[in-house]
Protein backbone atom coordinates (compact mmCIF):
# COMPACT_ATOMS: atom_id res chain seq x y z
CA UNK A 1 0.00 0.00 0.00
CA UNK A 2 2.85 2.31 0.97
CA UNK A 3 4.67 1.49 -2.26
CA UNK A 4 1.56 2.34 -4.27
CA UNK A 5 1.18 5.66 -2.47
CA UNK A 6 4.82 6.62 -3.08
CA UNK A 7 4.41 5.68 -6.75
CA UNK A 8 1.40 7.94 -6.90
CA UNK A 9 3.36 10.82 -5.31
CA UNK A 10 6.18 10.26 -7.81
CA UNK A 11 3.69 10.20 -10.66
CA UNK A 12 2.07 13.49 -9.56
CA UNK A 13 5.51 15.05 -9.09
CA UNK A 14 6.60 13.97 -12.59
CA UNK A 15 3.38 15.32 -14.12
CA UNK A 16 3.85 18.65 -12.33
CA UNK A 17 7.46 18.91 -13.51
CA UNK A 18 6.35 18.04 -17.05
CA UNK A 19 3.54 20.62 -17.03
CA UNK A 20 5.92 23.21 -15.59
CA UNK A 21 8.40 22.74 -18.41
CA UNK A 22 5.93 22.20 -21.23
CA UNK A 23 3.54 25.05 -20.45
CA UNK A 24 5.54 28.03 -21.44
CA UNK A 25 6.36 30.53 -24.12
CA UNK A 26 9.86 30.54 -25.48
CA UNK A 27 11.11 33.24 -27.84
CA UNK A 28 14.52 32.56 -29.34
CA UNK A 29 16.72 34.90 -31.42
CA UNK A 30 13.67 36.71 -32.70
CA UNK A 31 14.07 39.22 -35.49
CA UNK A 32 11.04 41.04 -36.82
CA UNK A 33 10.32 44.20 -38.78
CA UNK A 34 7.14 45.76 -40.14
CA UNK A 35 9.09 47.19 -43.05
CA UNK A 36 12.37 46.19 -44.65
CA UNK A 37 14.48 49.09 -43.44
CA UNK A 38 13.61 49.42 -39.77
CA UNK A 39 14.01 46.31 -37.61
CA UNK A 40 11.72 46.21 -34.59
CA UNK A 41 13.23 43.23 -32.74
CA UNK A 42 16.88 42.25 -32.97
CA UNK A 43 17.89 38.90 -31.51
CA UNK A 44 15.18 39.02 -28.83
CA UNK A 45 15.12 36.16 -26.33
CA UNK A 46 12.46 35.62 -23.68
CA UNK A 47 10.99 32.77 -21.66
CA UNK A 48 7.60 33.01 -19.95
CA UNK A 49 6.49 30.42 -17.40
CA UNK A 50 3.05 29.28 -16.44
CA UNK A 51 1.23 30.52 -13.36
CA UNK A 52 2.45 34.08 -13.59
CA UNK A 53 1.13 37.52 -14.49
CA UNK A 54 3.66 39.37 -16.63
CA UNK A 55 3.75 43.12 -17.07
CA UNK A 56 5.07 44.04 -20.50
CA UNK A 57 6.29 47.63 -20.45
CA UNK A 58 7.96 49.81 -23.05
CA UNK A 59 7.86 53.19 -24.72
CA UNK A 60 5.52 53.84 -27.66
CA UNK A 61 6.58 51.91 -30.75
CA UNK A 62 8.85 49.46 -28.94
CA UNK A 63 6.73 46.57 -30.18
CA UNK A 64 4.64 45.48 -27.18
CA UNK A 65 1.52 44.81 -29.28
CA UNK A 66 3.64 43.27 -32.04
CA UNK A 67 5.22 40.88 -29.54
CA UNK A 68 1.75 39.77 -28.38
CA UNK A 69 0.73 39.16 -32.01
CA UNK A 70 3.90 37.17 -32.63
CA UNK A 71 3.08 35.00 -29.60
CA UNK A 72 -0.41 34.41 -31.07
CA UNK A 73 1.07 33.45 -34.42
CA UNK A 74 -0.62 36.34 -36.18
CA UNK A 75 2.74 37.62 -37.38
CA UNK A 76 5.61 35.66 -38.79
CA UNK A 77 9.15 36.16 -37.39
CA UNK A 78 11.80 37.18 -39.92
CA UNK A 79 14.23 34.85 -38.19
CA UNK A 80 14.16 33.00 -34.88
CA UNK A 81 11.27 31.16 -33.27
CA UNK A 82 8.29 31.85 -31.06
CA UNK A 83 7.35 28.58 -29.37
CA UNK A 84 4.22 28.11 -27.31
CA UNK A 85 4.45 24.81 -25.42
CA UNK A 86 7.19 23.74 -27.82
CA UNK A 87 5.06 24.40 -30.90
CA UNK A 88 5.84 27.29 -33.27
CA UNK A 89 3.03 29.79 -32.77
CA UNK A 90 3.03 30.52 -36.51
CA UNK A 91 1.73 26.97 -37.11
CA UNK A 92 -1.58 28.32 -35.73
CA UNK A 93 -2.88 24.83 -35.14
CA UNK A 94 -6.34 24.69 -33.63
CA UNK A 95 -5.30 23.10 -30.36
CA UNK A 96 -2.87 25.97 -29.81
CA UNK A 97 -5.36 28.69 -30.81
CA UNK A 98 -7.88 27.22 -28.34
CA UNK A 99 -5.39 27.95 -25.56
CA UNK A 100 -4.53 31.55 -26.46
CA UNK A 101 -6.76 34.61 -26.24
CA UNK A 102 -5.60 38.05 -27.30
CA UNK A 103 -7.58 41.05 -26.17
CA UNK A 104 -6.60 43.75 -28.59
CA UNK A 105 -6.72 47.46 -28.13
CA UNK A 106 -8.89 47.81 -31.20
CA UNK A 107 -11.56 45.15 -31.59
CA UNK A 108 -14.08 44.01 -34.16
CA UNK A 109 -17.48 45.48 -33.30
CA UNK A 110 -20.45 43.90 -35.02
CA UNK A 111 -23.91 45.33 -34.39
CA UNK A 112 -25.02 42.56 -32.03
CA UNK A 113 -25.69 42.27 -28.31
CA UNK A 114 -23.00 41.10 -25.90
CA UNK A 115 -24.87 37.83 -25.29
CA UNK A 116 -25.07 37.23 -29.05
CA UNK A 117 -21.33 37.84 -29.30
CA UNK A 118 -20.76 35.25 -26.58
CA UNK A 119 -22.99 32.74 -28.44
CA UNK A 120 -21.02 33.37 -31.63
CA UNK A 121 -17.58 32.76 -30.13
CA UNK A 122 -17.83 30.61 -26.99
CA UNK A 123 -18.02 27.30 -28.89
CA UNK A 124 -14.45 27.76 -30.07
CA UNK A 125 -13.08 27.62 -26.52
CA UNK A 126 -13.55 24.17 -24.96
CA UNK A 127 -13.07 25.40 -21.37
CA UNK A 128 -15.43 28.39 -21.69
CA UNK A 129 -17.12 29.20 -18.36
CA UNK A 130 -20.43 31.06 -18.71
CA UNK A 131 -20.74 31.60 -14.93
CA UNK A 132 -17.31 33.21 -14.79
CA UNK A 133 -18.34 35.57 -17.60
CA UNK A 134 -21.58 36.52 -15.87
CA UNK A 135 -19.90 37.15 -12.51
CA UNK A 136 -17.23 39.35 -14.18
CA UNK A 137 -19.92 41.29 -16.03
CA UNK A 138 -21.78 41.77 -12.74
CA UNK A 139 -18.63 43.19 -11.13
CA UNK A 140 -18.19 45.52 -14.11
CA UNK A 141 -21.93 46.39 -14.12
CA UNK A 142 -22.30 46.03 -17.89
CA UNK A 143 -25.68 44.56 -19.01
CA UNK A 144 -25.39 41.62 -21.40
CA UNK A 145 -28.23 42.87 -23.62
CA UNK A 146 -26.26 46.01 -24.57
CA UNK A 147 -25.19 46.35 -28.20
CA UNK A 148 -21.46 45.89 -28.70
CA UNK A 149 -21.13 48.85 -31.09
CA UNK A 150 -23.24 51.14 -28.90
CA UNK A 151 -21.49 50.82 -25.54
CA UNK A 152 -18.54 53.01 -24.55
CA UNK A 153 -14.92 52.14 -25.28
CA UNK A 154 -14.33 51.42 -21.58
CA UNK A 155 -17.35 49.10 -21.37
CA UNK A 156 -16.09 47.20 -24.40
CA UNK A 157 -12.74 46.75 -22.66
CA UNK A 158 -14.58 45.34 -19.65
CA UNK A 159 -16.61 42.98 -21.80
CA UNK A 160 -13.63 41.66 -23.77
CA UNK A 161 -11.65 41.17 -20.55
CA UNK A 162 -14.58 39.24 -19.03
CA UNK A 163 -14.89 37.14 -22.19
CA UNK A 164 -11.12 36.50 -22.22
CA UNK A 165 -11.16 35.40 -18.56
CA UNK A 166 -14.18 33.15 -19.21
CA UNK A 167 -12.38 31.32 -22.05
CA UNK A 168 -10.08 29.82 -19.37
CA UNK A 169 -7.26 29.70 -21.88
CA UNK A 170 -3.70 28.93 -20.77
CA UNK A 171 -2.35 32.14 -22.29
CA UNK A 172 -4.31 35.34 -21.87
CA UNK A 173 -2.71 38.29 -23.63
CA UNK A 174 -4.08 41.73 -22.78
CA UNK A 175 -3.07 44.72 -24.88
CA UNK A 176 -3.56 48.00 -22.98
CA UNK A 177 -6.55 46.60 -21.03
CA UNK A 178 -7.06 49.61 -18.76
CA UNK A 179 -7.00 52.35 -21.41
CA UNK A 180 -10.21 54.41 -21.18
CA UNK A 181 -11.29 52.83 -17.88
CA UNK A 182 -12.47 55.20 -15.16
CA UNK A 183 -11.00 55.02 -11.64
CA UNK A 184 -13.62 52.61 -10.12
CA UNK A 185 -13.40 50.40 -13.20
CA UNK A 186 -9.65 50.02 -12.76
CA UNK A 187 -10.09 48.50 -9.33
CA UNK A 188 -12.92 46.33 -10.72
CA UNK A 189 -10.47 45.24 -13.43
CA UNK A 190 -7.91 44.13 -10.82
CA UNK A 191 -10.66 42.29 -8.92
CA UNK A 192 -11.83 40.41 -12.03
CA UNK A 193 -8.29 39.55 -13.05
CA UNK A 194 -7.23 38.20 -9.67
CA UNK A 195 -10.52 36.32 -9.17
CA UNK A 196 -10.34 34.66 -12.58
CA UNK A 197 -6.63 33.86 -12.67
CA UNK A 198 -5.68 30.21 -12.17
CA UNK A 199 -2.32 28.56 -11.53
CA UNK A 200 -2.00 26.88 -14.92
CA UNK A 201 -2.52 30.20 -16.67
CA UNK A 202 -0.07 32.79 -17.97
CA UNK A 203 -1.29 36.36 -18.32
CA UNK A 204 0.74 38.94 -20.23
CA UNK A 205 -0.40 42.54 -19.82
CA UNK A 206 1.02 45.14 -22.17
CA UNK A 207 0.46 48.58 -20.70
CA UNK A 208 1.49 52.19 -20.25
CA UNK A 209 -0.74 52.62 -17.21
CA UNK A 210 1.73 51.26 -14.68
CA UNK A 211 -0.21 52.61 -11.68
CA UNK A 212 -3.26 50.46 -12.49
CA UNK A 213 -1.50 47.25 -11.70
CA UNK A 214 0.22 47.85 -8.39
CA UNK A 215 1.37 44.49 -7.10
CA UNK A 216 -0.60 42.53 -9.67
CA UNK A 217 2.47 41.68 -11.76
CA UNK A 218 4.63 38.73 -10.76
CA UNK A 219 7.28 39.67 -13.29
CA UNK A 220 8.15 42.91 -15.05
CA UNK A 221 9.50 42.83 -18.61
CA UNK A 222 10.73 46.03 -20.21
CA UNK A 223 11.32 46.33 -23.94
CA UNK A 224 13.60 48.93 -25.45
CA UNK A 225 15.44 49.26 -28.74
CA UNK A 226 14.31 45.87 -30.02
CA UNK A 227 15.52 43.98 -26.95
CA UNK A 228 14.31 42.80 -23.56
CA UNK A 229 16.29 45.18 -21.38
CA UNK A 230 14.80 44.07 -18.06
CA UNK A 231 13.09 40.86 -16.95
CA UNK A 232 12.78 40.30 -13.22
CA UNK A 233 10.28 38.96 -10.70
CA UNK A 234 8.73 41.54 -8.40
CA UNK A 235 10.07 39.61 -5.39
CA UNK A 236 13.63 39.88 -6.74
CA UNK A 237 13.17 43.60 -7.40
CA UNK A 238 11.90 44.09 -3.84
CA UNK A 239 14.92 42.24 -2.49
CA UNK A 240 17.56 43.93 -4.63
CA UNK A 241 16.36 47.52 -4.99
CA UNK A 242 15.14 50.21 -2.66
CA UNK A 243 12.86 53.00 -3.80
CA UNK A 244 13.50 55.90 -1.43
CA UNK A 245 12.94 59.61 -1.02
CA UNK A 246 16.27 61.32 -1.87
CA UNK A 247 16.53 63.20 1.42
CA UNK A 248 16.38 60.02 3.49
CA UNK A 249 19.93 58.86 2.75
CA UNK A 250 23.33 60.50 2.57
CA UNK A 251 25.60 58.58 0.23
CA UNK A 252 24.99 59.81 -3.34
CA UNK A 253 27.50 57.35 -4.84
CA UNK A 254 25.16 54.38 -4.34
CA UNK A 255 22.28 56.00 -6.25
CA UNK A 256 21.35 53.97 -9.35
CA UNK A 257 18.71 56.40 -10.58
CA UNK A 258 17.26 59.74 -9.53
CA UNK A 259 13.83 61.00 -10.41
CA UNK A 260 11.46 63.83 -9.55
CA UNK A 261 7.69 63.47 -9.12
CA UNK A 262 5.47 66.35 -8.02
CA UNK A 263 8.53 68.12 -6.63
CA UNK A 264 9.59 65.08 -4.59
CA UNK A 265 12.97 63.50 -5.30
CA UNK A 266 12.86 59.73 -5.64
CA UNK A 267 15.88 57.48 -5.99
CA UNK A 268 16.67 53.86 -6.56
CA UNK A 269 19.49 52.45 -4.49
CA UNK A 270 20.68 48.88 -3.88
CA UNK A 271 18.70 47.23 -1.09
CA UNK A 272 21.22 46.62 1.61
CA UNK A 273 18.66 45.37 4.16
CA UNK A 274 16.88 42.04 4.07
CA UNK A 275 13.56 43.88 4.22
CA UNK A 276 11.76 43.99 0.87
CA UNK A 277 10.72 47.48 -0.26
CA UNK A 278 7.66 48.63 -2.15
CA UNK A 279 8.39 48.77 -5.89
CA UNK A 280 7.66 52.00 -7.73
CA UNK A 281 7.13 50.73 -11.29
CA UNK A 282 7.21 54.18 -12.86
CA UNK A 283 10.60 55.03 -11.38
CA UNK A 284 11.89 51.55 -12.16
CA UNK A 285 10.75 51.89 -15.79
CA UNK A 286 12.50 55.25 -16.20
CA UNK A 287 15.64 53.90 -14.54
CA UNK A 288 15.79 50.90 -16.87
CA UNK A 289 15.22 53.03 -19.96
CA UNK A 290 17.96 55.49 -18.86
CA UNK A 291 20.52 52.97 -17.70
CA UNK A 292 19.51 49.33 -17.83
CA UNK A 293 23.09 48.14 -17.16
CA UNK A 294 23.21 49.80 -13.75
CA UNK A 295 19.86 48.34 -12.72
CA UNK A 296 20.54 44.87 -14.13
CA UNK A 297 23.93 44.72 -12.43
CA UNK A 298 22.09 44.47 -9.11
CA UNK A 299 20.55 41.16 -10.14
CA UNK A 300 23.78 39.40 -11.16
CA UNK A 301 24.29 37.52 -7.89
CA UNK B 1 -5.21 18.82 -42.13
CA UNK B 2 -7.56 19.43 -39.19
CA UNK B 3 -11.24 19.18 -40.05
CA UNK B 4 -13.95 19.08 -37.40
CA UNK B 5 -17.61 19.14 -38.39
CA UNK B 6 -18.56 20.76 -35.08
CA UNK B 7 -16.12 23.64 -35.65
CA UNK B 8 -17.43 24.15 -39.20
CA UNK B 9 -20.95 24.27 -37.74
CA UNK B 10 -19.73 26.74 -35.09
CA UNK B 11 -18.21 28.94 -37.82
CA UNK B 12 -21.49 28.89 -39.77
CA UNK B 13 -23.39 29.63 -36.55
CA UNK B 14 -21.03 32.56 -35.90
CA UNK B 15 -21.68 33.92 -39.40
CA UNK B 16 -25.43 33.57 -38.90
CA UNK B 17 -25.33 35.43 -35.57
CA UNK B 18 -23.19 38.23 -37.03
CA UNK B 19 -24.95 38.64 -40.35
CA UNK B 20 -28.47 37.19 -39.91
CA UNK B 21 -30.12 40.60 -40.34
CA UNK B 22 -28.33 41.13 -43.67
CA UNK B 23 -29.11 37.60 -44.82
CA UNK B 24 -32.80 37.79 -43.86
CA UNK B 25 -33.23 41.21 -45.45
CA UNK B 26 -31.42 40.00 -48.59
CA UNK B 27 -33.66 36.95 -48.95
CA UNK B 28 -36.80 39.07 -48.41
CA UNK B 29 -35.72 41.65 -51.04
CA UNK B 30 -34.83 38.82 -53.42
CA UNK B 31 -38.22 37.20 -52.87
CA UNK B 32 -40.21 40.42 -53.39
CA UNK B 33 -38.19 41.45 -56.48
CA UNK B 34 -38.41 37.97 -57.98
CA UNK B 35 -42.20 37.88 -57.52
CA UNK B 36 -42.68 41.43 -58.90
CA UNK B 37 -40.46 40.82 -61.96
CA UNK B 38 -42.17 37.52 -62.75
CA UNK B 39 -45.57 39.16 -62.36
CA UNK B 40 -44.55 41.97 -64.74
CA UNK B 41 -43.28 39.62 -67.45
CA UNK B 42 -46.12 37.12 -67.08
CA UNK B 43 -48.80 36.76 -69.71
CA UNK B 44 -52.34 36.28 -68.42
CA UNK B 45 -53.56 35.29 -71.88
CA UNK B 46 -51.43 32.16 -71.86
CA UNK B 47 -51.99 30.20 -68.64
CA UNK B 48 -50.04 27.23 -70.00
CA UNK B 49 -46.79 29.19 -70.33
CA UNK B 50 -47.40 32.13 -68.00
CA UNK B 51 -43.86 33.54 -67.75
CA UNK B 52 -42.05 34.26 -70.99
CA UNK B 53 -38.53 33.79 -69.71
CA UNK B 54 -38.44 32.41 -66.16
CA UNK B 55 -34.88 31.26 -66.76
CA UNK B 56 -33.84 34.89 -67.12
CA UNK B 57 -35.17 35.75 -63.67
CA UNK B 58 -33.45 32.71 -62.22
CA UNK B 59 -30.15 33.53 -63.98
CA UNK B 60 -30.17 37.16 -62.83
CA UNK B 61 -30.93 36.09 -59.29
CA UNK B 62 -28.37 33.30 -59.26
CA UNK B 63 -25.48 34.99 -61.04
CA UNK B 64 -25.74 38.62 -59.98
CA UNK B 65 -26.84 38.16 -56.39
CA UNK B 66 -24.73 35.01 -56.02
CA UNK B 67 -21.59 36.72 -57.32
CA UNK B 68 -22.13 39.73 -55.05
CA UNK B 69 -22.77 37.43 -52.06
CA UNK B 70 -19.60 35.44 -52.85
CA UNK B 71 -17.51 38.59 -53.32
CA UNK B 72 -18.57 39.78 -49.87
CA UNK B 73 -17.77 36.45 -48.23
CA UNK B 74 -14.42 37.61 -46.81
CA UNK B 75 -15.47 41.15 -45.93
CA UNK B 76 -13.45 40.87 -42.67
CA UNK B 77 -10.22 41.35 -44.57
CA UNK B 78 -11.15 44.91 -45.55
CA UNK B 79 -10.74 46.06 -41.92
CA UNK B 80 -7.64 45.23 -39.89
CA UNK B 81 -9.33 44.62 -36.52
CA UNK B 82 -11.98 42.39 -38.12
CA UNK B 83 -9.33 40.40 -39.99
CA UNK B 84 -7.28 39.82 -36.84
CA UNK B 85 -10.41 38.72 -34.93
CA UNK B 86 -11.41 36.32 -37.73
CA UNK B 87 -7.94 34.84 -38.10
CA UNK B 88 -7.68 34.45 -34.32
CA UNK B 89 -10.72 32.15 -34.16
CA UNK B 90 -9.53 28.71 -33.08
CA UNK B 91 -10.36 26.85 -36.27
CA UNK B 92 -8.12 25.55 -39.04
CA UNK B 93 -7.69 27.23 -42.42
CA UNK B 94 -9.60 24.47 -44.14
CA UNK B 95 -12.49 24.76 -41.67
CA UNK B 96 -12.67 28.52 -42.24
CA UNK B 97 -12.53 27.95 -45.98
CA UNK B 98 -15.20 25.24 -45.95
CA UNK B 99 -17.61 27.20 -43.74
CA UNK B 100 -17.65 30.12 -46.21
CA UNK B 101 -17.74 27.75 -49.17
CA UNK B 102 -20.87 26.08 -47.73
CA UNK B 103 -22.56 29.45 -47.11
CA UNK B 104 -21.82 30.83 -50.57
CA UNK B 105 -22.44 27.72 -52.65
CA UNK B 106 -24.78 24.96 -51.41
CA UNK B 107 -26.66 27.17 -48.94
CA UNK B 108 -27.02 30.08 -51.37
CA UNK B 109 -28.01 27.75 -54.21
CA UNK B 110 -30.68 26.09 -52.04
CA UNK B 111 -32.03 29.45 -50.86
CA UNK B 112 -32.08 30.75 -54.45
CA UNK B 113 -33.98 27.71 -55.74
CA UNK B 114 -36.41 27.93 -52.80
CA UNK B 115 -37.03 31.68 -53.36
CA UNK B 116 -37.56 31.15 -57.08
CA UNK B 117 -39.92 28.20 -56.54
CA UNK B 118 -41.98 29.97 -53.89
CA UNK B 119 -42.16 33.13 -56.04
CA UNK B 120 -43.36 31.08 -59.01
CA UNK B 121 -46.04 29.40 -56.86
CA UNK B 122 -47.03 32.75 -55.36
CA UNK B 123 -47.32 34.19 -58.86
CA UNK B 124 -49.95 31.54 -59.65
CA UNK B 125 -51.99 32.65 -56.63
CA UNK B 126 -51.60 36.37 -57.48
CA UNK B 127 -52.52 35.70 -61.12
CA UNK B 128 -55.65 33.84 -60.06
CA UNK B 129 -56.66 36.68 -57.74
CA UNK B 130 -55.82 39.43 -60.27
CA UNK B 131 -56.78 38.01 -63.64
CA UNK B 132 -58.85 35.01 -62.65
CA UNK B 133 -56.61 32.61 -64.59
CA UNK B 134 -54.93 29.57 -63.15
CA UNK B 135 -51.29 29.37 -64.21
CA UNK B 136 -49.42 26.12 -64.42
CA UNK B 137 -46.25 26.73 -62.42
CA UNK B 138 -42.92 25.81 -63.99
CA UNK B 139 -44.62 24.82 -67.24
CA UNK B 140 -42.45 27.18 -69.28
CA UNK B 141 -39.27 26.51 -67.38
CA UNK B 142 -36.60 24.83 -69.50
CA UNK B 143 -35.43 22.14 -67.11
CA UNK B 144 -32.76 21.02 -69.56
CA UNK B 145 -31.05 24.35 -69.00
CA UNK B 146 -31.28 24.14 -65.22
CA UNK B 147 -28.15 22.04 -64.70
CA UNK B 148 -26.26 24.16 -67.23
CA UNK B 149 -27.09 27.25 -65.14
CA UNK B 150 -25.91 25.49 -62.01
CA UNK B 151 -22.66 24.45 -63.69
CA UNK B 152 -21.98 28.00 -64.84
CA UNK B 153 -22.80 29.29 -61.36
CA UNK B 154 -20.32 26.87 -59.78
CA UNK B 155 -17.67 28.17 -62.19
CA UNK B 156 -18.50 31.81 -61.41
CA UNK B 157 -18.54 30.99 -57.70
CA UNK B 158 -15.03 29.55 -57.81
CA UNK B 159 -13.79 32.62 -59.71
CA UNK B 160 -15.48 35.18 -57.42
CA UNK B 161 -14.49 33.24 -54.31
CA UNK B 162 -10.89 33.66 -55.45
CA UNK B 163 -11.44 37.38 -56.14
CA UNK B 164 -12.98 37.83 -52.66
CA UNK B 165 -9.72 36.62 -51.13
CA UNK B 166 -7.42 38.31 -53.64
CA UNK B 167 -8.91 41.77 -53.19
CA UNK B 168 -9.20 42.63 -49.50
CA UNK B 169 -10.47 46.16 -50.11
CA UNK B 170 -13.12 47.24 -52.65
CA UNK B 171 -13.45 43.60 -53.68
CA UNK B 172 -16.68 44.17 -55.66
CA UNK B 173 -15.32 47.03 -57.84
CA UNK B 174 -11.94 45.40 -58.43
CA UNK B 175 -13.51 42.04 -59.24
CA UNK B 176 -15.94 43.57 -61.75
CA UNK B 177 -13.02 45.29 -63.54
CA UNK B 178 -10.94 42.08 -63.63
CA UNK B 179 -13.97 40.04 -64.70
CA UNK B 180 -14.73 42.44 -67.57
CA UNK B 181 -11.04 42.24 -68.57
CA UNK B 182 -11.10 38.44 -68.55
CA UNK B 183 -14.36 38.42 -70.48
CA UNK B 184 -12.82 40.74 -73.09
CA UNK B 185 -9.79 38.42 -73.44
CA UNK B 186 -12.13 35.44 -73.83
CA UNK B 187 -14.16 37.22 -76.56
CA UNK B 188 -10.96 38.21 -78.40
CA UNK B 189 -9.64 34.66 -78.18
CA UNK B 190 -12.94 33.33 -79.47
CA UNK B 191 -12.94 35.88 -82.30
CA UNK B 192 -9.38 35.07 -83.42
CA UNK B 193 -10.03 31.32 -83.27
CA UNK B 194 -13.16 31.69 -85.42
CA UNK B 195 -11.59 34.20 -87.82
CA UNK B 196 -8.58 31.98 -88.33
CA UNK B 197 -6.04 34.52 -87.04
CA UNK B 198 -4.96 31.96 -84.48
CA UNK B 199 -4.03 28.73 -86.22
CA UNK B 200 -6.21 25.97 -84.88
CA UNK B 201 -7.44 23.02 -86.86
CA UNK B 202 -11.12 22.23 -87.01
CA UNK B 203 -10.83 19.17 -84.82
CA UNK B 204 -9.27 21.32 -82.04
CA UNK B 205 -12.07 23.90 -82.38
CA UNK B 206 -14.65 21.13 -82.25
CA UNK B 207 -12.96 19.61 -79.23
CA UNK B 208 -12.91 22.98 -77.50
CA UNK B 209 -16.56 23.72 -78.26
CA UNK B 210 -17.87 20.32 -77.27
CA UNK B 211 -15.85 20.07 -74.08
CA UNK B 212 -16.05 23.62 -72.67
CA UNK B 213 -18.20 22.41 -69.80
CA UNK B 214 -15.57 19.90 -68.79
CA UNK B 215 -12.88 22.55 -69.08
CA UNK B 216 -14.90 24.76 -66.74
CA UNK B 217 -15.33 21.87 -64.34
CA UNK B 218 -11.60 21.30 -64.45
CA UNK B 219 -10.92 24.95 -63.63
CA UNK B 220 -13.29 24.94 -60.62
CA UNK B 221 -11.19 22.82 -58.20
CA UNK B 222 -8.04 24.67 -59.30
CA UNK B 223 -9.69 28.01 -58.46
CA UNK B 224 -10.98 26.69 -55.11
CA UNK B 225 -7.56 25.38 -54.22
CA UNK B 226 -6.03 28.76 -55.15
CA UNK B 227 -8.56 30.48 -52.85
CA UNK B 228 -7.64 28.13 -50.01
CA UNK B 229 -3.93 28.84 -50.56
CA UNK B 230 -4.54 32.60 -50.43
CA UNK B 231 -6.56 32.25 -47.20
CA UNK B 232 -3.73 30.21 -45.68
CA UNK B 233 -1.13 32.75 -46.79
CA UNK B 234 -3.16 35.62 -45.27
CA UNK B 235 -2.69 34.24 -41.76
CA UNK B 236 1.02 35.08 -41.73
Amino acid sequence: MEVEYSNYILYVWCINILIHYINMISINNLEFSHNRNIGLFKDLNLKLDKGKIYGLLGKNGTGKSTLLRLICGMLKPKTGTVLVDDKPSISRDVELLQRIYLQQEESYLPSISLSEYVSAYRDFYPKFDQEKLESSMQIFEVPMDSKLNEISFGQRKKFFLSFGMATNVDYLLLDEPTNSLDVPSRSQFRKVLTAGFHESQTIIISTHNIFDFGRLFDTVIILDDGQVVFNQDIEAIEQKLSFVMSNTFGDESVVLHKDTRYGEHLSIIPNSDDEPTLVDLEVLFKAVINNSKAINSQFKN
Amino acid sequence: MEISTSRIVSLIKRDWILYNRNYTLGVLILFVLCTIVMFLISDEADPETPVDAPELVFIVMLYFVGSFHTLRSYREFSRHADAVTYLGIPASHIEKFLSRWIITLPVFLSVCIAVFSISYLLLSIIAEQTWGVIFTPFSSFEWSNFFKFILFFIFFHSLFFLFALMFSKNSVTKSIIVFIGLWFVFILFNYYINSGSIQADDSFKALLMSNYRYLMLLAVPILWFSSYSILKAKTA
